[in-house]
């Protein structure tokens, strides 16, 4: 007997599946099934996986979903032909986007419009029939049942029978036949399975708990009643459904039927309108040429002979009108005076530039076209846009809704999988740990991957050679981690590492498309409003065939333009970025040299930071080194000490083979990014661009085994042919195999170069604005607030405070009458930025958000407030935020202390709520004297209104302390000698954990003079973990290491630095 | 005016030690609410385990840990006992919370801190160890010093209670929520500093408590001490002309007793939730006297009340022996009497009625098999975790039952008793419909039997499988439903986890 699964939930079933879709296809081709269909719950979310792991396994991989229809009851629907899977497309589509949020349902009127090329089963116990039998109504069993008949035709509608040893079994089957009796209907077979084998019940129920907000011990009921909900062989079902075997076969011969399978979407390339008497094609290449015009100027013959090369492919390829889309987007952003730049490979496209897209010159840099695009390559291109994040990169994405309509956009989904702390967080509940319990366990864990968790928590790295540790660790974790609770944690987070969690949405992704999209694919609303979203991620989008176009926001572009408006206000200076494109400033490249890279793009990491000095950036090809060096795949490929050491001319310049002078030439013999790869192939064994494109790929992120054996021996022989040696052939492939997996574009680093030429450039001749656009453009970057205005004042900037009158909404530059003086013993005291200041603005006040901007606005055009009692009328804030206000010292333009004003805020505060006789009575009362608040209670109301304090610096109340335990400052450490052992103190800002970093942790931490950094070791991480992890402000006794121009401490002991009330409100960046 | 205070930190543990000395230098923690769900208080060796953790939660963090449920009658009898003992140091005391006494300190003949040491010896002596004590010129600054000097004896001079106070933490006061972080933001953080302020311009911005709060920081806490209510006992007592050895001339009298001792009770606006009878003999085998006991379910001065029980409670010994003379003692109890009921009819005296039938119950029968029967059909599909059981303290138990939406209307159920074999029922049907279709229809056997696996061609429907708690206390079973020999319908499991057959119930 045959039998084919028809009902079968994945774990896209979102908190309620235990099995991933590629389990549950893996398990029925073991148990010998004919077919097996995916219907998860009201989405197809995992139908993509799904389907390609049924292809790869060779079994039929049936498409179909659960309905939940209008009465609350489930439904499962089959595609048994495209149109059926577009109705169900469409079906969901509709339950999602008409209904509240997460509460899908559909009418049975849509389901009788679009019931066509579909296959529907009466469905589980929730099931309209089984439902009205559980109630005794027969007739009414009998109604519906041809209601949904009527709907589907005859042989389309199928009374479902579930067997799972439960009492109530053998009543409803009996019942259902006699339904599909009295109706002439088909009975079919099915196991309402919910995971793969037994085993996986215990995640299932896990993550029922999780769905229900319940703990286990309190789901009762709400849980299944036994683990028989697993996918059986055809002899089981048998075995089942001794009574039934007609039951049985008739599941094989449905899944026949079902013929359609989810794979490449064809033409689904969407048109883009043009004028008349125009192709695609001619009307790209008019625009092509207007842009070659206004960009190369002169028109070399390389750069003809390269668009010419480029355009034919295009041509060929059909591509023309993707490339019209992605002009015409950037065409609207430019109208619009938003910053927006093609990022990745893109910029290896002389059209791309040509068009605008990208600012890079490909032809003038050399870059590799065939990276992007070629013939041999069966994907679509990817253009990347990146935009400043916010409102501008919002009206971009209306800009294409707009453009091709919602039924042909949308954006894509991203799924959010659970990995260790997440899953640490709701396995824990769900077992019943408090809340404290499971947020300490989730906080002390550093890696991601749930499955990691017992290894971390219970296992020898944190449990071996760490006496001290472990006994503070333990009490303040408050759990057993030996324990049966914990072991239980673990095994359960273990399974459920990678589990969808629920959707969210993709950062840029969107797919825009020829048929109507919501035929394509299901269509749900995303959070944000006048956003529909697609159900699949991006990497099912690409494996499908749809054109994806990533407009994504990038917080530095945001900063950069806030920078440019800010400086044009207060100014009257225009600023064009094509003014900059020489990249030819010295003082930058001294800035880079230097390491003084708090705030700028891409460069400012502890990693970025320790190897600029010894790269010595001097030309913009060597800021778009810098970019891609410091990277896990030059990294691990151990190609970045041989780059600096032949760069700084401690290592002679060699190349593997003189073939490949050409390639490498630029970057010293080594290899650094992925073209590079690809044209070693090329030179070396004679490979056509677009085959180069496909070993890359092969060899890149998914690689595939097959294609590598192939492509390995092609490279071989190749090499041979060109005179290289076997040897020297196979030394070639695994270096570049060795890089492939993570290499970077040039193509995109050069992109990413000209945004850090351009941050630096802001950074060294208009700091106050680059500083209050920054602060306004957070969260961005490596570095806090707080972070940032320290480093402001190292450069000389004045920063001032809040103020009700002087700020406005945002941070803003202001002009001050005294040229600022730098703060005394600092690190890097910058050049004075003549007399301009920075301003907090107010939305770095506690309680302060975007809502306010409109009212700050409005009442800053109203004029400056008279007095307290004017402010708080005209505002109306809340008190909890006049209090932040008033503790920050932002009423000190009245003439109020600090204190002052939080004790007239108390009384002021109800004032705009009371009538309007108690608003004009003037209260007359005795003068209050208030203690005055001291220097640290400033600070500390400071961070704790603010998040960080223009005066002062927390360690600055430890130093005198500190100066008794012989604790140095940062602005010392230049002077000291190297390998010096020491003690220096901070406030940790960032805490960086890489994986390709075998364990070490770079610390920075920062005093009232400067920077420190620090570079624990694994042990020492091991020993310390606790201080040197959650701790906020630290003592480091470590080893002075200096080296061409970068100083660290390496750690060898750490102590907490009490830092009083301050400590509550410092707060570092961590990225582990 | 001058007012001593005793401060017992760990008072609701200390209870639940003195009732299990064993469980002394153990880790242990004290749950409290309806399904003991939420830890109240923990000993110090307790490590990591805090106020408002589950049980589960608290075993998470201390392995070893003891839970021990909340007894709040011992914590009352405690605090009774300690406000007894505390009388012999001064006339005039009262309880505050659990764990915190004040007694009046003025005139005291031996001195303040010799009053001072015997009420830290009367703690200790109790079975307190750790407690402080202080006296100073109010409530509040006694209660202060007592709480600032954690262990021992302190005493604030007399009129120097400002000056006292004035350095001490403001969260010594009893703030509204969120007042202490205003009061740190503008820097007044020791009473002195609230004290210090004008009354008006306070109250302008943190209300009329703030008046309040000045007051007491200024050591001006003018709430008097009110003296305890006096308990005395109520004592009737009969003697006969001679030895009597029947039960209705006992009975008589006991009526006589009682109606004296209600009387007092009443008239002293009191009531009493248990008394005792004693019974005197002088003629052997069995001289001497005997008490016996008779606790109420619920506070009562009703002597048609007291006397039906005391007579049930005679009535249920076998043998009184011949009684010289008979004495009723009523203790009132420190809850005050209830308005009484005018009318019969009316909510309270059914109440009573039901007290009363309750108390016979328990009476007659053991405690702890006198239950509501709360249907949790969605706790669990096992048959037996479908019901629960709850012992009935007081008919308020049955009052709060009945209004339970989930509960429907209460099941009194009886449990089979050991004494007759007799299983008593109170005929009500529950409103939630079980989710098993067999559970309407089950009389379950409890605990499950263990019967001879059945014969393979037994009739038989199944098996049904249920497996649950897989977390905590696995159940694994096939469940069938059997037809026996004699043609009675069962309810057998086959346990999984150890292979063998229970019969769980027969089906009606």
């Amino acid at each position: 007997m045959t039998y084919a699964e028809l009902h079968c939930h994945s774990n896209f079933t979102l908190l309620e599946g235990g099995s991933h879709p590629e389990e549950l296809v893996e398990r029925a081709k073991e148990l010998g099934l004919s077919g097996i269909a995916i219907t998860d719950r009201d989405a197809l979310y995992g139908a993509v996986r799904f389907s390609q792991a049924g292809r790869e396994a060779g079994i039929a991989a049936l498409i179909g979903a659960e309905l939940t229809l209008e009465d609350d009851t489930h439904l499962v629907l089959l595609a048994e032909a495209r149109q059926g899977y577009a109705n169900l497309a469409r079906l969901i589509s509709r339950a999602r986007l008409d209904n509240p949020r997460g509460e899908p349902h559909t009418t049975y009127d849509a389901l009788a419009q679009h019931a066509k090329g579909l296959i529907a089963l009466s469905g589980c116990e929730r099931g309209a029939v089984p439902r009205a039998l559980a109630r005794g109504d027969f007739r009414g069993a009998c109604e519906v049942a041809g209601r949904l008949r009527d709907a589907f035709g005859w042989g389309n509608f199928w009374i479902e029978l579930q067997r799972h040893l439960v009492p109530e079994d053998g009543p409803r089957i009996r019942a259902l036949s006699a339904v599909a009796d009295a109706l002439e209907l088909g009975l079919v077979a099915t196991g309402g399975v919910h995971y793969a084998v037994p085993e996986h019940r215990e995640a299932s129920d896990v993550l029922s708990c999780i769905r229900l907000k319940s703990m286990l011990d309190d789901a009762g009921t709400r849980l299944r009643p036994n683990g028989e909900f697993f996918l059986r062989s055809a002899h089981e079902m048998a075995q089942l459904f001794r009574e039934h075997p007609r039951a049985v076969a008739a599941s094989a011969s449905i899944a026949e039927r079902c013929a359609f399978r989810l794979g490449r979407l064809e033409n689904e390339f969407p048109d883009f309108p043009l004028p008349p008497g125009e192709t695609h094609f001619s009307y790209l290449y008019a625009r092509v040429q207007e842009g070659v015009r206004r960009r190369y100027q002169p028109v070399t013959p390389e750069v003809s002979a390269q668009i010419a090369h480029e355009l034919a492919i295009i041509e060929k390829l059909d591509l023309a009108g993707y490339f019209l889309i992605v002009w015409d987007i950037v065409r609207f952003a430019n109208e619009r005076n938003i910053l927006v730049q093609g990022r990745g490979s893109a910029a290896n496209s002389a059209v791309c530039y040509a068009l605008g897209i990208t600012s890079v010159d490909p032809v003038g840099l050399k870059l590799l076209f065939e990276r992007f695009l070629s013939e041999e390559r069966d994907e679509p291109p990817d253009i990347d846009l990146d935009c400043p994040s916010g409102d501008q990169r919002e009206q971009i994405i209306q800009y294409v809704y707009e453009r091709y309509g919602r039924d042909h956009a949308g954006m894509v989904a991203e799924v959010i999988t659970y990995r260790a702390r997440m899953a640490v967080r709701d396995v824990g509940k769900a077992i019943g740990l408090s809340l404290d319990q499971v947020d300490v366990l989730a906080k002390a864990l550093d890696s991601s991957s749930a499955g990691g968790v017992e290894e971390e928590l219970a296992g020898q790295t944190l449990r071996a050679d760490i006496d001290g540790a472990v006994a503070s660790l333990l009490p303040a974790l408050a759990v057993d981690l030996t324990g049966d609770t914990a072991r239980r944690l673990y095994e359960l987070c273990a399974r459920i590492d990678g589990f969808p969690r629920h959707l969210g949405q993709h950062s840029g992704g969107m797919v825009v498309t020829r048929s109507p999209l919501i035929e394509v694919a299901p269509l749900e609303p995303a959070a944000m409003e006048n956003r529909t979203i697609l159900g699949w991620d991006k990497d099912d989008c690409a494996s499908l065939g749809l054109i994806k176009i990533d407009i994504l926001g990038l917080g530095m572009l945001d900063c950069i333009e806030r920078s440019f408006a800010e400086i044009e206000r207060v100014r009257g200076v225009k600023i064009d970025v094509t003014d900059l494109r020489a990249c030819d400033d010295p003082r930058i490249y001294d800035l880079l040299c230097a390491a003084d890279t708090v705030g700028l793009f891409q460069v400012e990491s502890r990693a970025q930071m320790a190897s600029l000095p010894r790269l010595r950036p001097r030309r913009f090809y060597d800021i778009v080194v810098q970019v891609a060096i410091i990277r896990p795949g030059p990294i691990q490929g151990d190609m970045v000490h041989p780059y600096i050491r032949r760069r700084n001319g401690l290592e002679p310049v060699t190349y593997p083979h003189l073939k490949l002078v050409g390639a490498l030439e630029r970057t010293l013999g080594v290899p650094l990014f992925q073209e590079q790869g690809m044209r070693m192939a090329i030179e070396a064994a004679g490979f056509t661009p677009g085959q180069a494109d496909e070993l890359r790929r092969a060899m890149g992120h998914k690689r595939s085994r097959d294609k590598m054996a192939r492509l390995h021996g092609r490279l071989m022989d190749g090499m041979e042919q060109n005179g290289i040696e076997r040897s020297i052939a196979q030394r070639l492939f695994g270096m570049l195999s060795a890089f492939a997996d993570y290499g970077f574009p040039e193509s995109h680093a050069a992109s990413f170069a000209l945004i850090v030429y351009v941050s630096a450039f802001l950074k060294v001749h208009h700091a106050p604005e680059f500083y209050a656009s920054l602060l306004n453009a957070q969260p961005m970057g490596f570095y806090s607030p707080a972070t940032l205005i320290g480093d402001a004042r190292r450069h000389g900037v004045t920063v001032l405070p809040p103020d009700v009158n002087a700020s406005r909404y945002e941070c803003t530059a202001e002009p001050v009458g005294e040229p600022p003086q730098a703060v005394p013993g600092t690190v890097s005291a910058g050049p004075a930025t003549g007399d301009i200041a920075l301003r907090i603005g107010l939305n770095q006040v506690r309680g302060i958000g975007e809502k306010h901007k409109t009212l700050f606005d409005a009442q800053k055009e109203r004029g400056p407030y008279a007095d307290i009692r004017d402010f708080v009328l005209r505002t109306a804030l809340s008190k909890d935020i006049l209090e932040s206000l008033a503790a920050v010292g932002a009423f000190e333009c009245f003439g109020l202390s600090r204190r002052q004003a939080v004790w007239d805020v108390q009384r002021l505060a109800p004032l705009p709520r009371a009538g309007a006789l108690e608003r004009a009575m003037a209260v007359h009362e005795p003068q209050v004297r208030l203690p005055a608040m001291e220097p640290i209670e400033e600070a500390a109301a400071d961070y704790w209104g603010l998040g960080l304090s223009t005066r002062y610096q927390a360690v600055q109340f430890c130093r005198e302390r500190l100066d008794k335990l012989r604790v140095y400052r940062a602005v010392d450490l230049p002077r000291l000698p190297n390998r010096l052992v020491l003690k220096v103190a901070g406030v940790v800002t960032t805490r960086q954990r890489p994986g390709t970093a075998k364990g070490f942790v770079f610390t920075t931490m920062e005093d009232e003079t400067g920077i420190i950094n620090v570079i624990i070791r694994p042990d020492v991480y091991r020993r310390y973990r606790h201080t040197a992890r959650d701790v906020p402000a630290v003592i480091v006794e470590g080893l002075l290491q200096k080296e061409a121009g970068t100083l660290n401490v390496l750690a060898r002991r750490f102590w907490k630095l009490e830092v009083a009330d301050l400590a509550e409100n410092l707060s570092s960046r961590n990225f582990h | 005016m001058r007012v001593a205070c005793l401060v017992i930190p760990q008072f609701i543990v200390d209870v639940c030690l003195r009732a299990k000395p064993s469980l002394r230098g153990r880790p242990t923690a004290v749950a409290e609410g309806a399904s003991r769900r939420t830890i109240a208080c923990a000993s110090a060796a307790a490590l990591g385990v805090s106020a408002g953790m589950t049980p589960k939660q608290a075993r998470a963090a201390c392995p070893g840990l003891t839970i021990v449920a909340r007894n709040e009658l011992a914590e009352r009898e405690a605090t009774s006992e300690l406000l007894d003992a505390l009388e012999a140091c001064s006339p005039i005391v009262t309880g505050a919370a659990p764990g915190s006494c004040h007694f009046d300190a003025a005139h005291l003949p031996a001195g303040e801190n010799a009053a001072l040491g015997s009420a830290l010896a009367i703690a200790g002596a109790l079975g307190f160890s750790e407690a402080a004590a202080a006296i100073a010129d109010d409530k509040f600054t006694a209660r202060c010093a007592a709480v600032t000097a954690k262990s021992g004896a302190s005493v604030v001079p007399s009129g120097a209670s400002a000056a006292f106070l004035s350095g001490l933490p403001a969260a010594l006061l009893p703030l509204a929520p969120g007042d202490l972080e205003r009061f740190d933001l503008l820097g007044l953080r020791t009473l002195g500093h609230i004290a210090a302020l004008p009354a008006g311009p306070l109250a302008a911005r943190f209300g009329e408590r703030a008046r309040a709060y000045a007051r007491l920081a200024r050591g001006e806490d003018d709430e008097p001490l009110l003296p305890r209510h006096a308990q005395a006992i109520h004592e009737s007592r009969f003697a006969f002309d001679g030895s009597i050895d029947r039960l209705e001339a006992l009975l008589f009298a006991l009526r006589g007793c009682v109606g004296t001792v209600a009387n007092r009770l009443a008239g002293c606006a009191q009531a009493c939730d248990r008394v005792e009878i004693a019974l005197e003999r002088s003629q052997p085998p069995a001289d001497g006297c005997l008490s016996i006991p008779v606790g109420f379910t619920e506070p009562t001065a009703s002597a048609e009340t007291i006397f039906q029980l005391c007579r049930i409670a005679l009535e249920s010994r076998e043998a009184l022996g011949s009684v010289d003379a008979i004495a009723v003692r009523a203790v009132p109890c420190s809850q005050p009497l209830p308005q009484l009921a005018l009318f019969d009819g009316s909510r309270a005296s059914r109440r009573a009625a039901l007290a009363a039938t309750l108390a016979r119950l328990k009476t007659a029968l053991q405690r702890e098999r006198i239950v509501t029967i709360q249907s949790t059909p969605s706790r669990s599909r096992l048959p037996e975790r479908m019901q629960r059981s709850i012992p009935i303290e007081s008919p308020r138990d049955v009052d709060d039952c009945a209004h339970e939406p989930t509960c429907g209307q209460p099941v009194i159920d009886l449990r089979s008793n050991h004494c007759t074999g007799r299983r008593v029922e109170l005929p009500t049907t529950p409103t939630v419909k079980p989710r098993q279709a067999w559970a309407p229809a089950l009389r379950l056997v409890d605990p499950p039997s263990r019967i001879d696996p059945p014969a393979a061609r037994a009739a038989c429907a199944g098996p049904f499988r249920l497996s649950e708690s897989w977390w905590e206390r696995p159940v694994e079973r096939d469940y069938y439903q059997l037809v026996d020999a004699a043609g009675a319908v069962l309810l057998v499991y086959q346990d999984k986890r150890d292979d063998c057959w229970y019969v769980q119930g027969v089906f009606d």
